[in-house]
Formats: C-alpha cells, sequence, structure tokens
C-alpha cells in the first residue's frame, strides 16, 4: 500500500473515504506487527542496507540463541568435531567420526556394532556413557548403551559432534558418568538447497544421500533428507573370510526452524530408518527339547546366521524463549520408538520425554539454570530360550530435576559453578548428583579449570530383571547339561563414582593451541557377576555390586596451523584402572580383569589437512590405539594393538562439486579392535577404499 | 474519520487529511523501532551492513583503494560469526570496484588481498600483534573483540544499552594511510587522538 495510492483515493474517492480509513486503521493495527516481524525475523541485508547510517545506528539487538559460553571457558574436558573434521576425514558413520576426540576408545566389533567409551569401562554392553543427538537421549534402557548402528543422521548436516570427558555438567543426568557425546545437527537456515552424495567402494559397498532445505515462509526453514547405505561384511578366518554381517540402512529425516515475534523460536525434527543387518550367532539350544539332542553335549549351534531388522522413528520439538536479555526458558519434547528384532531376543521401546529449563540473572554475578524433566518409557520384549526379560512388559517413570549456579567470583578471571542433579527412578529411588567447577581465566590466552563432581549409572533393565544364559556346561552322567543363566536383581544398585578432574587451556601463538586434561576417578559399586550357589561346582549367577576401581589418566589435543594451507591435529590419552573385587565377592567371571583390561593405556592419533592449491584437498589420519588384555566377560583372549591410517584425496572441479577418493586401514589386511560377547563371533575389520561424489545444487 | 462533502474546502481538506494519514503511516513503519523497544536484528546481519557503509566514509591511499585486480576486498579472519550475511555482500561496489569476500584463519596469509580486514573475536587474544603485522599496509581492521580499539583495531563494534555503535581508533588509522571522513568520526567515541573523543 503506497501512500501516493492512498491519497489519490482518499482525495478523489467520495464514498471510499470510510472504507479507507478502516483499512488505514486495521493496517496499523495489524499491519504494524507485520512490519515489526518483517525487521524482527533479522531483517535482510537488503533492509538495512536501504537505510542510512545513523538509522542503522538506533536499531536495537536481542540476541535470541543463549549465550553461547566461549569454549575455552568451560570446566571441562571438551572437545569439538567441526563439520570440516568429519568431511575431511572421510569417515562415513558417526561411531568412526568419534575416534577424532581424545580420551575416547572406539572399537569396532563388527560391520554392525561398536563398543564405545570414555575414560575406560568399554565392553559390547558398555554404560557410563550418555550420549544424545540434538538433545535426544539415543541410549537403549534394556542394557543403558548405544546400539550404533541404529544412530545415525546425514553426516554433512551435523553442524558439530561435542565430546565431553568426564562426568556431564549437572544438566544431563545419570549415566553420563564417563562422558556426554552431544551431536548437533545444523539449523535448516544454514542448509538450504540440495545436496546429493552418492559413493561406490569394497567396504562402504554404495551409498547415497539427498537433502533438500528451503523456506517455507517469512520466519520457517526446513529441510528434508533421504540416505541409503550398503555396507559389506567383515573379516573371519573360521568362516572362508566373510563373517555375515553385511547391513544395509535406508533412513529419512526432516527438520524445520522457526521464529515467533522477536524472541520465540522453536523447531520440530524427526527421523525414521529401517535397517535390515546380518550377524552369525553362536545359539545355546534348550537341551529338555528332543529336537535339540543332535547339538548334545554342548547344546551349541555356533556361528547360525540371523538376519535382523532395526528400526525407530523419532520426532523432537524444542521450544525457546527469551524473556529478556538475561533470562530464557526452553522447553523440549520428544517421542521415540525403536524396535530390534534379532534372534535371540525382540525388543520395542517407547520413551517420551518432558523437559524445562529456565536460566536468569537473580543478582549480578550469578546466573542461575534450573530445570524439571520427566520421562516414560515403555519396553516390549519377546523372550527366547537365550534371552529373557521379565516381565516382558514394563512400563518406568523417571523424574529429574537440576540446579546451577556460575558466580563470577572475580569479573571475568575466577568462576564457580555450582550445582547438583535430583533423580528419582524406579529402580533405585532419589539419586543426587552434585558438582563443582572453578574456571581460572588467566589471561586473554590460558585457562585453568578444575572440577569435583559426583555420578551415578543407573540399573538398566538387563541388572533388574533378565535372565540371560551364560553357558551350558555338559556334566558327567547321571546329570543332565546345566543350562546356567545370568540373573538381574531388584538388589542391584547404582554404580557410584567420585571424580577429580583439571585442566589447562591454552593457546601460545595464533596458529597453536593446546588443551590438556587430567582425572582421577574412585568408582564404587560397579558390576559384578555374584554366584548364587558358590559351592556347587557350576552355579548361576547374580547381577550384582561388588566390584571398586580407581582410574587416572590423561589426555592432551594439539591444534598447529604450520601454514595457511595445512593444518596438523594430533591427540594423546592416557589411561590406568587398577579394580578389585569386594572381600565378599563371589564373581568367579573376572569382572575385575574387564573392568581394568577393556581400555587401552595409550592411544594416538594425527590428523593432516592439506589444501593443494584451490581444488584439490589431501587428508591424512594416522591413528594407534594399544591392545586390551581382556574385551569380554566370556571370551578370555586378549586383543593387540592396531594402528589405522587414512587417507582422503578431494577434487573440486567445479565450486558445487567434489569428487574423492578415500581409504582407511590401510596398514593391514584386517585386524580385530574388540571382542564381543558370548554370543557373537571375533570378526575383523578390513581395509576399505570408497569414491564419492558430493554436489550442491 | 468522516471527511466533509463540502466540495468546496474538501480538496484543501481531503489534501491535509491524506498528508496526515500519509504521516501517520510513516510514523507507524517506525514507530517500532523507536516506540515498541525496536525491531530485532540478527546482529552479525546489522554489521555487515555497517561495515559496507563504512567504506563509503573511508579514503585509502591513491593507487591502493582497490586490489591488482581492480576488486575490493573485504577478508574475515578466524571464525565467520557472519556466514552467508557477509557474501551477500559480493556483487555490491565500492567506489566502483566490485566486492569479493576473503576468509583466511592466520593473518600471515593476508598479504596484499583485502582493504578490508574483519576481525573475528576468536582472534582476540591476538589483536596487538595481528593488528602491528597490518599496520604497514593500507588496511583497514574492524572487529567487535572486547579491547579492540585499544590493542590498534581501527574501527570497534560495542554495544550501548542493546544498540550498535563504533570506537575509532583514529591515530591508528592515520598511520596507516586511511583517511576517515568526518560524518563517521561524528557518530563515534574517538580513541588515540588528542581531541578526546566525541560522544554519540
Amino acid at each position: 500500500m503506497d501512500i501516493t495510492s492512498i491519497r489519490m483515493d482518499i482525495m478523489y474517492g467520495n464514498g471510499s473515504r470510510c472504507l479507507w480509513s478502516i483499512l488505514i486503521f486495521t493496517f496499523l493495527v495489524a499491519g504494524s506487527g507485520a512490519v515489526r516481524s518483517a525487521f524482527g525475523s533479522g531483517g535482510s541485508l537488503d533492509d538495512y542496507l536501504d537505510l542510512p547510517l545513523e538509522d542503522l545506528l538506533s536499531i536495537q539487538v536481542t540476541s535470541v540463541a543463549k549465550k553461547k559460553q566461549q569454549l575455552n571457558e568451560v570446566a571441562s574436558a571438551v572437545f569439538v568435531i567441526t563439520r570440516e573434521d568429519i568431511h575431511r576425514s572421510g569417515v562415513t558413520s558417526i561411531p568412526e567420526a568419534l575416534r577424532m576426540a581424545p580420551g575416547i576408545q572406539v572399537a569396532r566389533i563388527d560391520a554392525n556394532k561398536w563398543a564405545i567409551a570414555s575414560r575406560g569401562f568399554n565392553s559390547q554392553f558398555t554404560n557410563k556413557l550418555l550420549v544424545m543427538i540434538d538433545g535426544r537421549t539415543v541410549y537403549s534402557p534394556s542394557f543403558s548403551g548405544v546400539y550404533w548402528d541404529a544412530q545415525d543422521t546425514l553426516l554433512e548436516d551435523i553442524e558439530r559432534i561435542e565430546v565431553i570427558r568426564g562426568p556431564g555438567a549437572t544438566v544431563w543426568g545419570a549415566n553420563a558418568v564417563n562422558g556426554v557425546i552431544n551431536i548437533i545437527t545444523r539449523e535448516a537456515s544454514a542448509t538450504r538447497g540440495g545436496l546429493l552424495t552418492a559413493g561406490v567402494g569394497n567396504e562402504e559397498k554404495g551409498f547415497m544421500s539427498l537433502r533438500y532445505g528451503a523456506a517455507l515462509g517469512e520466519h520457517v526453514m526446513g529441510r528434508g533428507y533421504l540416505k541409503y547405505n550398503s555396507r559389506d561384511s567383515s573379516y573371519i578366518a573360521e568362516l572362508d573370510g566373510d563373517a555375515g554381517d553385511q547391513w544395509e540402512s535406508l533412513r529419512g529425516g526432516f527438520r524445520l526452524d522457526g521464529r515467533q515475534g522477536r524472541s520465540n523460536t522453536w523447531s520440530l525434527q524427526g527421523d525414521a530408518y529401517h535397517n535390515n543387518e546380518n550377524q552369525r550367532i553362536n545359539i545355546w539350544k534348550d537341551p529338555t527339547q528332543p529336537a535339540n539332542q543332535i547339538y548334545a553335549p554342548d547344546y551349541l549351534a555356533p556361528a547360525r546366521p540371523d538376519s535382523f531388522v532395526s528400526s525407530g522413528w523419532n520426532l523432537l520439538g524444542k521450544w525457546h524463549r527469551q524473556l529478556s536479555a538475561t533470562t530464557s526458558a526452553t522447553l523440549q519434547f520428544y517421542y521415540d520408538h525403536t524396535r530390534r528384532q534379532e534372534i535371540f531376543l525382540t525388543q520395542e521401546h517407547d520413551t517420551v520425554d518432558l523437559d524445562l529449563q529456565h536460566q536468569f540473572r537473580p543478582l549480578d554475578d550469578h546466573e542461575i539454570i534450573w530445570g524439571l524433566g520427566y520421562r516414560h518409557i515403555r519396553d516390549d520384549f519377546a523372550n527366547t530360550f537365550m534371552v529373557a526379560f521379565l516381565p516382558e512388559i514394563l512400563s518406568t517413570d523417571l523424574f529429574s530435576a537440576f540446579v546451577q549456579d556460575e558466580i563470577e567470583l572475580i569479573d571475568n578471571t575466577l568462576r564457580l559453578t555450582i550445582g547438583s542433579k535430583f533423580e528419582h527412578n524406579d529402580y533405585t529411588g532419589a539419586e543426587v548428583q552434585p558438582s563443582g567447577r572453578l574456571v581460572w581465566l588467566l589471561d586473554d590466552r590460558s585457562t585453568l579449570w578444575g572440577s569435583i563432581s559426583r555420578a551415578v549409572r543407573t540399573p538398566s533393565r538387563m541388572e533388574a530383571s533378565a535372565k540371560i544364559i551364560t553357558q551350558i556346561v555338559p556334566l558327567p552322567e547321571p546329570y543332565g547339561p546345566a543350562v546356567l543363566h545370568v540373573y538381574g536383581s531388584d538388589q542391584f544398585r547404582s554404580e557410584e563414582m567420585l571424580a577429580y578432574e583439571l585442566g589447562y587451556r591454552t593457546q601460545p601463538r595464533e596458529n597453536l593451541s593446546l588443551d590438556i586434561a587430567l582425572f582421577y576417578n574412585i568408582y564404587n559399586n560397579l558390576q559384578t557377576f555374584e554366584q548364587i550357589n558358590p559351592s556347587q561346582i557350576v552355579s548361576d549367577t547374580l547381577f550384582a555390586n561388588k566390584l571398586s576401581a580407581d582410574s587416572h589418566g590423561l589426555e592432551i589435543s594439539v591444534d598447529w596451523r604450520p601454514l595457511e594451507w595445512w593444518r596438523l591435529q594430533a591427540n594423546y590419552s592416557y589411561l590406568e584402572i587398577t579394580s578389585r573385587l569386594d572381600d565378599d565377592s563371589g564373581d568367579c567371571t573376572g569382572s575385575d580383569l574387564v573392568a581394568s583390561g577393556s581400555s587401552p593405556r595409550h592411544q594416538y592419533s594425527l590428523r593432516s589437512m592439506m589444501d593443494l592449491g584451490n581444488r584439490v584437498h589431501l587428508d591424512t589420519w594416522i591413528y594407534h590405539v594399544d591392545g586390551l588384555d581382556r574385551s569380554s566377560y566370556y571370551w578370555k583372549n586378549s586383543v593387540p594393538s592396531y594402528t589405522g591410517l587414512s587417507i582422503r584425496l578431494a577434487w573440486n572441479p567445479l565450486k558445487d562439486l567434489e569428487l574423492s577418493l578415500a581409504a582407511q586401514n590401510l596398514l593391514d589386511d584386517h585386524h580385530p579392535e574388540f571382542i564381543g560377547e558370548n554370543m557373537h563371533l571375533q570378526p575383523e575389520l578390513e581395509r576399505s577404499v570408497y569414491l564419492k561424489l558430493h554436489l550442491d545444487f | 474519520m468522516t471527511l466533509s462533502t463540502d466540495n468546496h474546502r474538501s480538496d484543501l481538506r481531503s489534501g491535509l487529511y491524506s498528508l496526515l494519514t500519509g504521516c501517520w503511516l510513516l510514523l507507524s513503519l517506525l514507530a517500532p523501532v523507536q516506540a515498541h523497544g525496536g525491531p530485532v536484528s540478527t546482529e552479525y546481519t546489522l554489521k555487515a551492513a555497517l561495515i559496507f557503509k563504512l567504506t563509503r566514509f573511508v579514503t585509502w591511499p591513491a593507487g591502493r583503494e582497490t586490489r591488482n585486480d581492480g576488486k575490493f576486498g573485504i577478508c574475515l579472519l578466524g571464525r565467520d560469526d557472519f556466514g552467508a550475511t557477509l557474501d551477500a555482500l559480493q556483487g555490491r561496489t565500492v567506489n566502483g570496484a566490485p566486492i569479493v569476500v576473503d576468509r583466511f584463519s592466520q593473518s600471515d596469509a593476508i598479504g596484499d588481498n583485502c582493504q578490508v580486514v574483519i576481525i573475528s573475536d576468536s582472534k582476540r587474544a591476538f589483536i596487538e600483534p595481528i593488528t602491528r603485522a597490518l599496520s604497514d599496509r593500507p588496511i583497514l581492521t574492524i572487529g567487535d573483540s572486547r579491547r579492540f580499539a585499544d590493542q590498534g583495531g581501527m574501527i570497534q563494534f560495542v554495544r550501548h544499552d542493546q544498540k550498535i555503535g563504533f570506537i575509532i581508533n583514529l591515530q591508528q588509522a592515520t598511520v596507516a594511510g586511511l583517511k576517515i571522513a568526518a560524518p563517521l568520526l561524528e557518530l563515534a567515541t574517538i580513541v588515540g587522538h588528542g581531541s578526546g573523543g566525541t560522544k554519540k
């Protein structure tokens, strides 16, 4: 509506004067809202360039995003894996990307299984790491660990992965005992347009993905993606080289981000996936069934092929409101459904989670964050002879609250953060996890920090109520075979730990930064397998808490850019764990040996990223993982150390097109990294090469 | 708002009414800026617009107004807080020279590619060595770190009660051979110059 035409109409239109005045009035009331939000949705550059300089200087700026804390001022051992790191390393999955972080042990068990832990205590069903994707927790409540084959997204749309070693800040909850991994995807506004990737290889047999993002209105941005991966099996000598663990995955998802008025932002995202996977399982057969007599006396059918399905979907919504320059609130809701159907167990989980968080400054120098959370999990198991969860269907509720005060003791120099998380779960009742952290900003370039925290790992469904076969032992006549189980128990308590951490970060030169983190952790009530009838030759076992341990170690990370076009990134991790069974423990499984032997003493990694001219990139990555004395409760063998070498060569013939050739595990034909539990074989990971096309349109 | 149907005075009166309506309309467009506490902007979109406008008030020494290829180089050193909003300046011109946006992670790579260098807050621990290294070239340095102007930066963005303002280190600009026009100096706080500063 332009002023000149209104004036003409008013001057020359008799009957329409009233109409115009009504229209003008409504425009002023409603339209000023629209105009305000046209500027408010972040006026475009063109809008601002039309205004004179003086007007630009009188526009008010309110940052809607939460105050982003400078990473170098955080009182935790944090490492950020950036988009560039993910792209240049040539990794094709989230678990492989995590190798770039210090202090994290990534062990690939077979083509579709990984054992990933922070600061020790790794196992196929490791449970001391909290993993989240955009705030949605992805651990399986069955065993408090992660099925990594089910965690994926379009890697090109990951903004960063924050890896925090040590007990998570109090804002996260039970199970963030040794670390938190936060996978953060890009906002829809950053992924406009189309992206196509496609590739072929020997291990990454074929993959393709498509994403398209666009503005869906004045205040809403959205994107949708679809991806497909087909992966080859790994190596095993006993089965003529083919471990029978090839798998395919299909996944799609969307994300919407919007702005409402000038102080609200919201997002809605969801994914759905369906994986067709394979594995070879050692199946225990029921001796009481006459048909199974052919398996006597061990009643074991080794290496049986199992085609299994892993599928699920999730929906996650967030609303953030900036109430003032220093106060904000966030509400988050998600629904997560997963289903995993393996030959020895079918499991379904439905999780509903609601979280509220509020941040405000009651006094100068005090910033308080507090929150409330509720999570409802319903599981549904279809038991088999080998693995049973009793009852088959159970719903649990988790209530949590946290509060944290960040106190500026000396302005911009000394900051103390104290807080605690309070939780109530259906297994152990109330749990409290306090933590205190101190940051000293020595100068513009160096930070010293320290912390003391208590963390707990609450019981999983398995430790509370499972019945799983550990072994079938043939006994001399006249006894039939002894079918031994491990039983869950309602007496199983939470594992506890107390962590003392110290860290130093410095940037001595513009192109060089260094980060050191030290820790000393004390663990109590760690999980053991207690013999129920120790006086008998063979006995069933019970999940109990009769192990304690302490660990210490350090992680060093260096980032050096000797030349504008050449960047080096190096990590070193050292870890020492000492474990001892309680005096009254009847554990014969070697829980103490697994606790101290399943993680490497030394790990190192060196990455080199070179830009050769404008169009060619050469990236090399070498990493070494020490051997493991004992990685499995059932299998007693050790795993030798290994060194992985990855090389990636990429060429941009056009600005939006990249062709790359990437190879992993170049130094050997195949090597083992970890041994899983009794049901599984011991496959090895092979040398892998793939060719990839990446097109932006 | 009934208007008189009297023909004789209607033209004058309708003219007056329409003028008032026009003003009211214009005020309603601007009113959100003042009355309701101002529209919200993405901070860096605003800063990108300000950077473009600043270039009109700065004169580079003869022969150094553009790069060797005739383009006007705006460079970003350090972490990119601007994103696509800075790239949107490409295609616009400064004194006839088309803008090209380059990004650098190390200051020693800058060379003669830039007329303007925006130093990101990620470099805040190294402002002094960087500005010292760039001082031998006619490069306008802009930044928003806390002590940017004190540490040798030429134009520093500051926030006074949610609005953006400038601090200009005039001495540093003069030493580099850059002239800053008076209208810009009047809108800024001056440091590094004997006059003691002009408050906005």
